[in-house]
């Protein structure tokens, strides 16, 4: 067994290597600037080969990780700020955001959950996949009080985000959906804080919007998917 | 040095709000995760000018600006699956990238058609 110290230590040695990889992949990102090079996605595999490579287990590496995920809810309280700042078009599209994140909401719930069904997914994996496309802090925990698994619900909260950031941009572009308020509103409504993420690269307000849609849709999730199962 | 110790102290202040975020929902039994509760304490807090917007600006855009580093971990754990992923999990992460696309479409429509009204009138 490692001693309290050497576990400290592996966990900052976790980090760091993280915190590196992560950097690197970014500068790849901004060098190719092709969504294909995601940071997150391109970070997360490498860090998995390295891993695998060295026979190190997910729950060694989460000596360090967890550290990084303590850091998720604090993250989440600081969206206040984007929508402190933009709070001039929460009065003007507020109505917009609200009516687009319900209708967001309902169509991950319900829709997920009949598509679900329809690929033949036992009841622990449909509670599981359920509520992926709100933040991955608010979807573990209805993970757990529905019953599903809340580690790889994460993961599908991931793919959740990484298929908007993604795909996303495409579709918007193939059906000719380029309002900023309509385009904030998908992003963060089906992806997140990772799509939100991406909203605040095309802009401040875009951002914004996303936030709120996404801040909306995991109230709205976390009321909702414990009455649909 | 002493910004990397301004945005520490913010994000510490950050944490505090998590954390009484995550205690008025266990004291509240409320269904919204404390995250969220934190959300909405700190926007009251700037709204009402309570907690002056610089204060914590520089942790919070900070945090922001790494979030999608802050995910890492989670996603990594995808390697406990992998059996997992060969044999149920293609079909779905079929029918999660189906339907967030779908909830993408309807949610951005829905926006679109309410603010092009807004905007009109």
């Amino acid at each position: 067994m490692m001693s309290g110290w050497e576990q400290w230590a592996a966990g900052c040695g976790f980090v760091v290597m993280s915190a590196g990889v992560y950097v690197l992949m970014k500068e790849l990102y901004r060098r190719y600037s092709t969504p294909l090079l995601l940071p997150v996605v391109t970070a997360g595999v490498v860090i998995m080969m390295v891993l695998s490579v060295f026979h190190i287990p997910y729950e060694t590496y989460m000596q360090g990780g967890q550290w990084i995920n303590q850091m998720l809810g604090p993250a989440v309280v600081a969206l206040a700020y984007p929508l402190y700042r933009q709070r001039h078009l929460l009065r003007r599209y507020g109505a917009a955001v609200l009516g687009g994140a319900c209708a967001g909401s309902l169509t991950a719930l319900v829709g997920g959950m009949a598509m679900a069904e329809a690929a033949g997914a036992d009841t622990k994996l449909i509670h599981t996949i359920l509520p992926k496309s709100v933040t991955t802090p608010v979807a573990m925990d209805l993970s757990q009080q529905t019953g599903g698994i809340p580690s790889l619900t994460a993961a599908f909260v991931i793919l959740a985000g990484v298929t908007g950031v993604l795909a996303g941009p495409y579709v918007f572009q193939c059906l000719r959906m380029q309002h900023e308020v309509g385009r904030g509103v998908g992003f963060g409504s089906a992806s997140h804080a990772i799509g939100t993420s991406k909203a605040l690269e095309n802009g401040e307000k875009e951002g914004a919007l996303s936030s709120v849609a996404m801040t909306v849709c995991a109230v709205l999730t976390a009321l909702i998917c414990p009455l649909l199962v | 040095m002493r910004k990397g110790v301004r945005i520490g102290l913010q994000v510490g202040g950050l944490y505090l709000l998590f954390w009484v975020g995550n205690l008025l929902q266990e004291i509240g039994h409320l269904p919204i995760p404390g995250s969220i509760m934190g959300l909405f304490l700190l926007f009251f807090l700037l709204i009402t000018g309570i907690v002056p917007e610089a204060w914590l600006a520089g942790g919070a855009d900070w945090l922001l600006k790494v979030l999608p580093f802050l995910f890492l971990p989670s996603f990594i754990g995808v390697m406990n699956y992998s059996s997992f992923f060969i044999h149920q999990g293609v079909v779905l992460a079929g029918v999660v990238f189906v339907n967030t696309l779908l909830v993408m479409v309807v949610s951005a429509w829905v926006g679109t058609r309410i603010a092009r009204r807004k905007e009109d009138a």
